[in-house]
């Protein structure tokens, strides 16, 4: 009996033992070989002080890396998971014999690190390579009344002539993305490196010097230019905007409204029959684009067809879509709006913005209303004392989200 | 539903109870004062198989009860567990000779209560499905509602004997305002088991157990002014960043197996008890809403072993136990590539999570009886606690390891017509060494941070535990006996908070 009681005291010390000794090492990192391209179109580039940085999607966590070298990039050992890659540095080069200091940008989304070798390539391009007109403040989720009801109507975005000189409005289009920033599909084709696809334009009217905006300057363009405090005092009034866009309305339950003393934007494209207004849960992006087209060759040339595959349980079913798509090099400056729990990727190529701002923190938060996202202002002046608002082509570091509305605050 | 159906079976329970309970010949207050005998718990791991089950009480004993606990603290030991409980509770628990080799015993508990100020914590059975719960910084008053029903039967023979028990537990945890967690917890148990006569002291047990584990897991927000942000948890204050906002629909899926070799002599009587039992808890968390995603696996292995040994004379009997317990609780996360509508393809696993515990006692008792009805139960205690707990990339870790001692004192008298038992515990825990690095955790996570550290402070105080424990039962009859008893106890955590629970119950016996 004690033998059998002895055996059975060894065999437990043995087991507890193996459970002991399982190795408790660090988890098993994978490498991944970044690479990047030469900068395309640009004579005798001179690139230094990168900083290669890699966002863990499923935790957050971030992770730099400075040791990126010219010939071979970088090589990193992270975690196994799905990475935002982004790479940030300095570049100068001469154009017609003059040395120009600048900044280079490369961003790449959902870049899969599983397994021994992994490896990105990303597109260095030119940031902030000219000033010109940016978007300032979109004020997209509208306000709240007294009583705590929806307010609509009172959307606004500001356009600010960030250059040192007067620059023309006129031609200027404001466009709402055809995707949203909260829904990724495999879109065929895909176009985003080239153009931007988008399903709203409305465009400044004007010969091309009808509207000039001196440096530091700002036009107002709104939804409904009226005094909206009249039917809700936590709202503005909007009697002053430079522009309001207007839709003639199939619906007579949903009719827009039209100041005559404020003129209206054309519209080119609206995907909607009765009146367009921006996101109210900043679900799209929105940028500013000249149109190098006339408005009927623009609709008959760059229509965007795409199909995409909708998963359900009960299958994978094809889908269709239209849109018109804006080549990337009219775009002016666009701005990626989601909410955090329910982003899932940015909308525009990275070399127009390659991050995203918010009003909210979850899908419907009631404390977006009333709130704006306004462009920071750079650290730098300009010789004249101007403070130049801040354009790096990353809305996330770009803008401060949830802001109080410029106009709110004026108001006090 | 669930209260008709519970309702029945308590009445059928309580009816077939007391129908076979009236073959035997002992008083009622003989028979609880040879059934109540604290030393018996000393070596209650021997019951566990159902097989020597038979063999768990001396007399056929039936008990009805019904009690209120209350628990109130002004910071929570736990965040994730609340400021305490009150809670309603009906018991209900029968051990029956069928005939001279059969025994049947059962169970039935109803518990209704609240849980005050849980936080960061909306998933029910915390301590199950740890650390990958889903939690936020708002939380509040839980009620809570839990159902448990257990059955089993044994049959011995001259050599062998067997025995199945079963048990039911369903829970349902809910809150009336945002954020309004419901979760559903099924948790059903299958333990067989066999005991064989190897000589003519010792009888030899195994036992298989199986368990079927569900909890649903869903929290919406109806209000509109604002909602918070859910996280899923992942361990040490990390999370699904990914997943962190709206997606509040989730399940956990999993199960127990097990085995168990017991030794303990064929009469319970002198000398050694040994047992060994290995457990391997495993479930896999689902997020409903995103077509079945599977967030994260658990799997527990926990191993256990005891020997005792006890001795009987004319007028004491007293005994000397050794524990090891061992437990690893390890959690994989699953990682997901670019999504495409709501389908994210999984495209591997990482071990992230790391739980170990392991706890080594030694304990003895002395009962003697001290006149001619009146008894007297030492029981002291000494045991070695080690916890460690790692989360891999980024590094972080906590780590404690403690000595307690503990001495319960049990005070018994049988009168003639009623009985009479006092038990006073004192528990003192002593922390040795503590460690905790949550520096990587990230810059910004201060509300985390915070519950981190507010739950750090009372797991490494020093923790001093005093109950006391009265229970006196008077016979209406020579079958029929009802019962009154409580419980006060007073926890101190040093320089943190001290606080009181209370519990008073009374019951019918027959």
């Amino acid at each position: 009996m004690k033998k059998n009681f002895y055996q059975l005291m060894v065999l437990c010390i043995c087991l507890l033992g193996l459970m002991s000794c399982k190795d408790d090492a660090e988890i098993k990192l994978a490498s991944l070989n970044v690479t990047y391209s030469t900068l395309k179109g640009v004579e005798g580039a001179s690139i230094s002080n990168l900083v290669c940085s890699f966002k863990n999607i499923s935790t957050g966590q971030v992770t730099e890396s400075k040791e990126v070298t010219k010939q071979n990039g970088v090589v990193v050992s992270l975690p196994e998971g799905l990475y935002n890659v982004s790479l940030e540095g300095d570049v100068t080069y001469s154009v017609d014999g003059t040395s120009i200091a600048g900044k280079v940008k490369a961003y790449k989304e959902s870049v899969q690190v599983v397994g021994d070798k992994n490896s990105v390539s990303l597109e260095l391009f030119l940031s902030n390579t000219k000033s010109d007109f940016v978007i300032s403040e979109i004020f997209f989720a509208g306000s709240l009344t007294p009583e705590g009801k929806q307010y609509n109507g009172d959307n606004y975005i500001k356009i600010c002539n960030n250059s040192n000189q007067t620059l023309y409005a006129d031609g200027l289009a404001i466009v709402e993305s055809g995707f949203l920033t909260v829904s990724k599909f495999d879109y065929e084709p895909n176009v985003m490196s080239t153009d931007m696809p988008v399903q709203a334009i409305y465009r400044i009217p004007g010969t091309g010097k009808e509207h000039p905006v001196k440096p530091g300057e700002s036009l107002l363009i709104c939804d409904n230019a009226i005094d909206h405090t009249k039917a809700n005092t936590n709202s503005f009034d909007l009697t002053k905007a430079d522009f309001e866009w207007y839709d003639v309305s199939t619906n007579p339950n949903f009719s827009d409204i039209d100041n005559p003393n404020v003129p209206n934007l054309e519209k080119i494209y609206c995907y909607t029959k009765t009146v367009w207004s921006l996101h109210n849960r900043g679900f799209r992006a929105y940028a500013i684009a000249r149109l190098e087209k006339n408005k009927e060759v623009f609709l008959k040339e760059n229509k965007y067809d795409y199909t995409y595959m909708m998963h359900f349980s009960s299958g994978d079913y094809k889908m269709s879509g239209s849109a018109y798509k804006i080549p990337n090099s009219w775009v002016v400056d666009a701005v990626n709006l989601s909410v955090k729990s329910v982003f899932q990727w940015i909308v525009t190529d990275p070399s127009l913005d390659m991050g995203w701002t918010n009003c909210g923190d979850i899908d419907g938060d009631v404390k977006r209303y009333g709130k704006s996202v306004i462009r920071k202002y750079s650290p730098a002046v300009n010789p004249d004392g101007r403070k130049v608002l801040m354009d790096t082509n990353n809305s996330t570091f770009d803008f401060q989200p949830q802001a109080t509305p410029s106009l709110a605050q004026v108001a006090k | 539903m669930i209260h008709f159906r519970s309702t029945i079976f308590v009445l059928l329970f309580m009816t077939s109870a007391s129908v076979l309970a009236q073959t035997d010949s002992c008083t009622i207050i003989q028979r609880l004062s040879q059934n109540q005998v604290t030393q018996n718990k000393f070596i209650s791991f021997i019951y566990a198989n159902p097989a020597t089950h038979y063999d768990a009480y001396k007399q056929e004993l039936t008990e009805l009860s019904v009690s209120i606990n209350d628990t109130r603290m002004d910071k929570p030991v736990l965040q994730q567990e609340g400021r305490g409980y009150t809670n309603k509770a009906f018991d209900a628990s029968s051990f029956i000779k069928l005939s001279p080799t059969s025994r049947v015993w059962g169970e039935v508990n109803y518990v209704n209560g609240i849980k005050r100020g849980v936080k960061w914590n909306e998933s029910a059975d915390y301590t199950l499905v740890y650390p990958y719960v889903m939690g936020d910084s708002v939380g509040g008053k839980l009620n809570c509602e839990e159902y448990y029903f257990l059955g089993g039967y044994a049959h011995q023979s001259t050599r062998m004997g067997w025995g199945i028990q079963s048990s039911y537990r369903a829970l349902l945890e809910y809150r009336n305002v945002d954020p309004r967690p419901r979760n559903i917890t099924s948790d059903l148990w299958i333990n067989a088991g066999v005991s064989y006569l190897i000589n003519t002291r010792y009888q030899l047990g195994t036992m298989l157990l199986l368990n079927k584990y569900k909890q649903t897991n869903d929290v919406q927000f109806l209000s509109e002014l604002g909602k918070s942000q859910v996280y899923h948890f992942t361990g040490l204050g990390m999370d699904y960043n990914r997943f962190l906002g709206t997606n509040t629909s989730a399940y956990y899926n999993g199960g127990t197996y097990g085995v168990s070799l017991s030794l303990s002599p064929a009469d319970k009587g002198d000398g050694f008890y040994s047992s060994m039992t290995y457990r391997c808890f495993s479930f896999e968390k689902i997020l409903s809403g995103l077509n079945e995603l599977p967030l994260a696996q658990l799997n527990e292995h926990s191993f256990s072993s005891q020997v005792a040994y006890r001795k009987h004379f004319s007028h004491s009997d007293w005994g000397v136990k050794s524990t090891l317990d061992y437990k690893n609780r390890i959690g994989t996360e699953n990682l997901f590539g670019d999504a495409s509508a709501t389908i994210y393809p999984q495209i591997g696993s990482v071990e992230q999570f790391t739980d170990r515990v392991l706890r080594t006692s030694l304990s003895f008792y002395y009962a003697t009886t001290l006149e001619s009805n009146s008894k007297l139960l030492i029981m002291p205690s000494l045991s070695y606690n080690d916890k460690t707990v790692n989360y891999k990339y980024p590094k972080l870790w906590l780590s404690r390891s403690s000595v307690e001692t503990n001495l319960l004192t049990e005070y018994s008298s049988r009168f003639t017509n009623s009985f009479l038992r006092l038990m006073v515990e004192g528990n003192y825990n002593n922390v040795l060494q503590t460690e905790m690095n949550i520096f990587n955790l990230g810059q910004g996570k201060l509300a985390v941070k915070e519950m981190m550290n507010s739950n750090w402070a009372f797991f490494s105080s020093n923790h001093f535990k005093l109950s006391i424990q009265p229970r006196y039962d008077l016979s209406l009859s020579s079958s029929k006996a009802i019962f009154v008893r409580a419980k006060w106890e007073r926890n101190w955590y040093h320089s943190l908070q001290s606080f009181n629970s209370f519990e008073l119950g009374c019951g019918i016996t027959f």
